[in-house]
């Protein structure tokens, strides 16, 4: 652990995310979505039922389209950096090749799709809807393999931790962080109370959550802007993240944006975004607040977050994204 | 692998799969079956030639080799993946090895003919293969020693050695961790153990280091357990021999050299029906079970012995028909054989029930009643203070959010990166294309 | 729309001269023994559960609508049999309550309920240890008996070991502590501001939640169900505090005659618990404290401002959906009356509890010749004297209803 971090670090010059370049304005269309592909070349930008894919290298810009009948949620990568899955409110998720165009239309869920997420080999895509279910897609045949139903209001949220493909976590606002088994769809592990066991206040709808890169730890956001990183194996909270300045029982409006960037030869850091388009930068290990980025997406939720390599895309409701790198 | 730490140790831990779990209804007859290094993808060996490579995530066939050029137009005899799950080598009827890059499945990326039918084909490394021929003295070592070259083939036999009355080397079996030392079997029951130089120009350097005739029948199977410890070998006198595998380092100029001995464990036989064995493997590490196929149509099941004790311990059931070839993954504990009539492949998988304490994070799962003793705060709120020193306390434990696991809980090796065959988006497109066409 | 009286049977009518007692003392079972003194459990009276809320009753000819009225099972103010946990038993000679050594925290509210004014009454301590502990308060009718008194915003206690003081759960240390022992008395003193003054407030609230309904714009909960503002308009506006509307119905349960009348509801979340500075003056009853003495000497005020207990601050279990959908079709079919949530049933107030747990003993001291340390005021008022109160209060009411029916 690099000495200058127990420094304050908000007195380094030397930022951790410097600003690149914008890569798009803000638009009157609805994105929710901003996602940098796995090889750190391309970032996909949903725009109600079109995706913007562009070249980081060249700044070019390429509209897909996709026949979604309303907008779209949410946007994963797959792993070959080749297509791009689409969530959308008309319930369905449609795989889209960056070349071919649609591959596959996958139709399943009873209401809107709000996150999805591809398997370490990109055979397998599982998406989590409002409908309170989870379900397991083959991209190959474009079948159902399975659903797990173990919520008990919208799932907002799913990962897959990057190297190991046999877990899933879902984060739902029904206050329960879950943890799956995709071979078989059990649920293996619960972290969190959901309100028939304790008073309802205690229960925080989640918002987001993301596997470290390891695997072995979930970090967690909640719709009361605080961000927690579990070990999941043990059930604990290792750290805690708490926004600067925040009255207590504050809210978010919408689910913001949470990411974990890993910089090369340094402590891994936590990127948070809040409703009014700020973000927090917080070291993982000691937990210090290194940056606090205000002046861009001024006044418009933060509602998207995307790392890969070096480069942070980060994209506001009103459809501006900007590019970041990591120094 | 992460869902294996948070399951029942006692169903993880499991050294064997019980359960009939899945049948796939392979269209073309199977001949072999081989599950990837990592368990993710299963290859099957068809009767027509044909090597369909199964998906073990969906059950669905994802690839079939040679469907552009260069399939075996005969039945394959085996198949076996490289360390790296990238390559494939098969082994058929039609005279021929053929090396498959699962890059790209459809065309056969090199192959080789032999003057004979195969018997069967074993990886060494990627590119380096051990095939044996029928009605061949020797079994062959076939490497390509440059992608753009054709292979090189030469006899599995030390120069000058003297094998004649050996007969026929039927099978051969690379030793799993030390990969200069090859075990064959010839068909009038000779074991013969040969040490490799791999690095340099071989046919020069290969030394026999162990030779014994241990019976007067075909050896069908030689199986090393993964450790290297001990040895197994299926002849046609309907006998399994179980031995201990001792190699010792000899430290002599110009490398070390290894000398190969075995002593007699057990024997396995079926004395009341006199069934020949079809296939044997052992379980992982040090082979504490030894799972056989059995030959004939009484014989439906396979059978598991401890090979410590030498006695049966279980019986896979549920295929209705007589199995043929076996293969035991051990990272998803998955056991697949082929059935004789049907060509299907059945596999039997560990199944642990879902654990109904997992749905709250404090549910326990106990064996019987407690009676709960309130206390006298039960229904005090307690102050938060406590809860905020511990918490802080916890949260100054040192994480680690980037160095990965290098083993899963059952020991296998999971910090080698896994090949993924990619997904044949083409395929897909073309498959819609027609869908399309015909509406 | 009036539900059907049940008709007598023969055994209801008894002569004035005669011996047997109306209502028969209910059967007891033996429950446990402390210190050598049993204690018993009823086997066949209703307990008050499910909010809904018991009293015994018989047959009055005298009235001829109701044909019935509420009586009781002790000539004197005690704990009230229907009130409490069946886990919690009574002794015969001298009243007191405990739960077995094994069991948790069970309660027993008294059978006086006590809305205005200063009333002294005292807790006699039978059996305190390490193990066996009692909790003395007072409680609403919200407050469950399967918990210890105290454990949530309806009740006010203090604890046996170090007297702490108890609301919502939380302890505070506030009087001076003392540990009880058995033989130990300790006294309550509750003053409450008049009806007068806590109806003003009432009113006052009702008037402030009519005034918020008509600002606000959209009142939608998490489920997204449409929040009928004008009924609840309707009802604040119909809200009378002091007027008493009762809802019993006499019912035969095991041979004996019963009252079941609906009980009141924790209501969850009520606007006022949001800590909003305006609504300041509605938390609380004006003038209204908890003094607690221990062998007549005071150990200071464990609470004041108690929680207003009038309508609206409380409500009737109740089936909303029916009578809102009867109520938005009221000016097109007559017929049924629509009632109210916010109604005084007569027995709105606060209720001397007693809490036990594995073994603790205690009993509740209600006449002023068994009270030990009753202070000199003369505007103090033991609870026996408030019972008779009561009684005359219930009588008047039913001739109320005799007449209006």
């Amino acid at each position: 652990m690099c000495d200058l971090d127990s420094v304050s670090d908000l007195t380094l010059t030397l930022r951790m995310l410097q600003f690149d370049k914008q890569v798009l304005p803000a638009s009157g269309k609805i994105s929710t979505s901003c996602q940098i592909s796995p090889d750190g070349e391309l970032i996909a930008i949903c725009q109600n039922t079109d995706m913007l894919v562009y070249e980081i290298s060249s700044s070019k810009m390429m509209k897909l389209t996709t026949t979604h009948k309303e907008c779209i949620n949410c946007l994963c990568w797959s792993p070959d950096s080749k297509c791009i899955a689409s969530g959308s409110e008309d319930f369905t998720v449609e795989i889209t090749h960056i070349i071919y165009g649609r591959i596959r239309r996958l139709m399943g869920h009873t209401a809107p799709v709000i996150s999805i997420c591809y398997n370490n080999k990109g055979n397998i895509l599982c998406s989590s809807s409002m409908d309170e279910s989870i379900k397991e897609w083959h991209v190959l045949s474009g079948t159902a393999l399975k659903t797990m139903s173990a919520h008990s209001d919208a799932v907002v949220s799913i990962d897959i931790p990057k190297f190991d493909s046999s877990i899933l976590s879902s984060g739902s606002y029904d206050g329960l962080i879950r943890i799956f088994d995709t071979e078989s769809g059990h649920c293996l592990k619960t972290l969190t109370y959901d309100k028939d066991w304790i008073a309802e206040d205690g229960v925080v709808p989640i918002s987001t959550v993301k596997f470290s890169r390891n695997g072995k730890f979930l970090l967690v956001k909640s719709l009361d802007n605080v961000v927690k990183l579990w070990e999941y194996t043990r059930g604990t909270v290792v750290r805690t993240f708490l926004w600067p300045h925040q009255e207590t029982k504050a809210k978010l409006k919408y689910n913001c944006g949470l990411e974990l960037i890993y910089p090369q030869g340094k402590d891994p850091l936590v990127i948070s975004g809040n409703d009014s388009g700020s973000m927090c930068v917080w070291n993982v290990y000691s937990k210090n607040l290194v940056q606090k980025i205000d002046e861009k997406h001024r006044n418009s939720p933060l509602i998207s977050i995307s790392a890969s390599y070096d480069k942070v895309a980060t994209l506001s409701l009103n459809g501006e994204c900007n590019l970041f790198r990591v120094h | 692998m992460a869902n294996l730490l948070l399951q029942d140790p006692f169903g993880v831990l499991k050294e064997y799969p019980e359960k009939l779990t899945h049948t796939l209804e392979v269209p073309v007859a199977a001949v072999c079956v081989k599950f990837s290094p990592r368990g993710d993808y299963l290859a099957v060996g068809c009767s027509n030639g044909a090597i369909i490579i199964y998906d073990m995530d969906s059950l669905k066939p994802i690839a079939m080799l040679g469907t552009h050029s260069g399939a075996h137009t005969r039945s394959v005899q085996s198949v076996c993946w490289s360390n790296d799950g990238r390559y494939l080598w098969s082994s058929g009827r039609d005279w021929y090895a053929k090396l498959w890059d699962m890059t790209q499945p459809t065309k056969c990326f090199q192959q080789y003919k032999f003057d004979g039918p195969l018997w069967s084909c074993h990886v060494v490394r990627w590119n380096v293969c051990i095939v044996t021929v029928v009605e061949e003295p020797t079994a062959y070592v076939l490497t390509l020693t440059d992608r753009q070259n054709a292979f090189h083939c030469f006899p599995l036999l030390e120069q000058d050695q003297d094998i004649s009355g050996h007969g026929y080397t039927l099978v051969a079996c690379p030793h799993p961790t030390i990969e200069s030392i090859i075990i064959t079997g010839t068909s009038k029951g000779w074991i013969n153990a040969f040490q490799l130089d791999l690095e340099s120009g071989f046919e020069d350097k290969i030394r026999c280091c162990y030779e014994e005739k241990i019976a007067n029948a075909n050896i069908k199977q030689i199986i090393i357990s993964p450790s290297g410890t001990r040895i197994a070998i299926n002849g046609s006198d309907r006998t399994i021999r179980q031995y201990q595998l001792i190699v010792e380092d000899n430290e002599s100029e110009g490398g070390s050299s290894h000398s190969v001995s075995i002593e007699l464990e057990h024997k396995y036989q079926d004395i009341i029906n006199r069934l020949q064995w079809n296939t044997i493997f052992f379980s992982n590490h040090s082979g504490e079970y030894l799972v056989a196929s059995a030959h004939g149509s009484s014989a439906h099941d396979l059978y598991l012995w401890e090979t410590s004790s030498g006695s049966l311990v279980r019986v896979l059931e549920g295929a209705d028909e007589e199995l043929l070839d076996i293969d035991w993954n051990f990272y998803s504990m998955r056991i697949a054989s082929n059935g004789f009539e049907s060509g299907w492949v059945y596999m039997w998988s560990i199944v642990i029930p879902p654990k109904w304490s997992a749905l709250a994070p404090d549910f326990e799962e106990v064996e019987e009643n407690i009676d709960y003793q309130e206390k006298e705060n039960e229904f005090d709120i307690m102050d938060d203070d406590n809860n905020l020193q511990a918490m802080t306390e916890a949260e100054e434990i040192a994480i680690d959010l980037c160095t990965p696991e290098k083993y899963d809980v059952r020991g296998n090796d999971i910090s080698m990166p896994s090949f993924v065959i990619p997904i044949d988006y083409e395929g897909v497109i073309i498959q819609q294309h027609w869908a399309h066409q015909e509406q | 729309m009036s539900v059907p009286v049940i008709p007598y049977l023969d055994y209801d009518i008894v002569d004035l001269g005669s011996d047997i007692k109306k209502p028969d003392f209910p059967q007891l079972s033996e429950s446990h023994r402390i210190n050598e003194q049993q204690y018993y459990i009823t086997e066949d009276t209703p307990l008050n559960k499910r909010n809904f809320m018991y009293q015994p009753c018989a047959a009055n000819l005298m009235l001829d609508k109701l044909k019935y009225c509420g009586t009781d099972y002790f000539d004197k103010s005690s704990i009230n049999l229907m009130d409490r946990s069946d886990k919690l038993a009574f002794s015969l000679d001298d009243h007191s309550v405990s739960v077995s050594e094994n069991c948790g925290w069970r309660s027993v509210r008294s059978d006086v309920c006590m809305k205005e004014g200063k009333i002294y009454w005292e807790v006699e301590v039978k059996n305190v240890s390490d193990t066996s502990h009692i909790r003395c308060g007072i409680s609403r009718r919200e407050a469950s008996t399967e918990t210890p008194v105290g454990c949530d915003f309806y009740g006010y206690s203090i604890r046996d070991k170090g007297l702490q003081v108890i609301h919502e759960g939380r302890l505070h240390t506030v009087l001076k502590p003392h540990e009880m022992q058995a033989g130990d008395r300790i006294g309550f003193l509750l003053t409450l501001p008049s009806l007068q003054s806590q109806s003003e407030q009432a009113m006052d609230y009702s008037l402030k939640r009519i005034q918020e309904l008509n600002n606000d714009d959209s009142r939608t909960n998490k489920r997204n169900k449409k929040f009928n503002k004008e009924f609840y308009k309707f009802l604040l506006r119909s809200c009378e505090p002091t007027n008493v509307v009762r809802d019993q119905i006499a019912i035969r349960y095991k041979n004996q005659l019963f009252y079941e009348s609906t009980d009141y509801v924790k209501t969850t979340k009520p606007e006022y618990y949001d800590n909003r500075d305006d609504m300041q003056k509605f938390y609380e009853l004006e003038n209204s404290s908890f003094e607690v003495f221990v062998n007549g000497v005071s150990h200071g005020i464990a609470f004041e401002g108690l929680t207003p207990f009038l309508p609206p601050f409380s409500e009737l279990q109740y089936n909303e959906k029916f009578y809102l959908h009867h109520w938005n079709k009221r000016n097109v079919t007559k017929g049924i009356e629509i009632r109210n949530k916010y109604v005084n049933n007569n027995r709105l107030g606060y209720y001397a509890t007693l809490s036990s747990f594995q073994g603790g003993t205690a009993s509740i001291i209600t006449e002023a010749m068994e009270l030990k340390f009753l202070p000199k005021d003369v505007d103090i008022k033991t609870l026996n004297d408030i019972y008779n109160e009561q009684i005359a209060s219930d009588i008047v009411w039913d001739l109320i209803d005799e007449i209006d029916t």
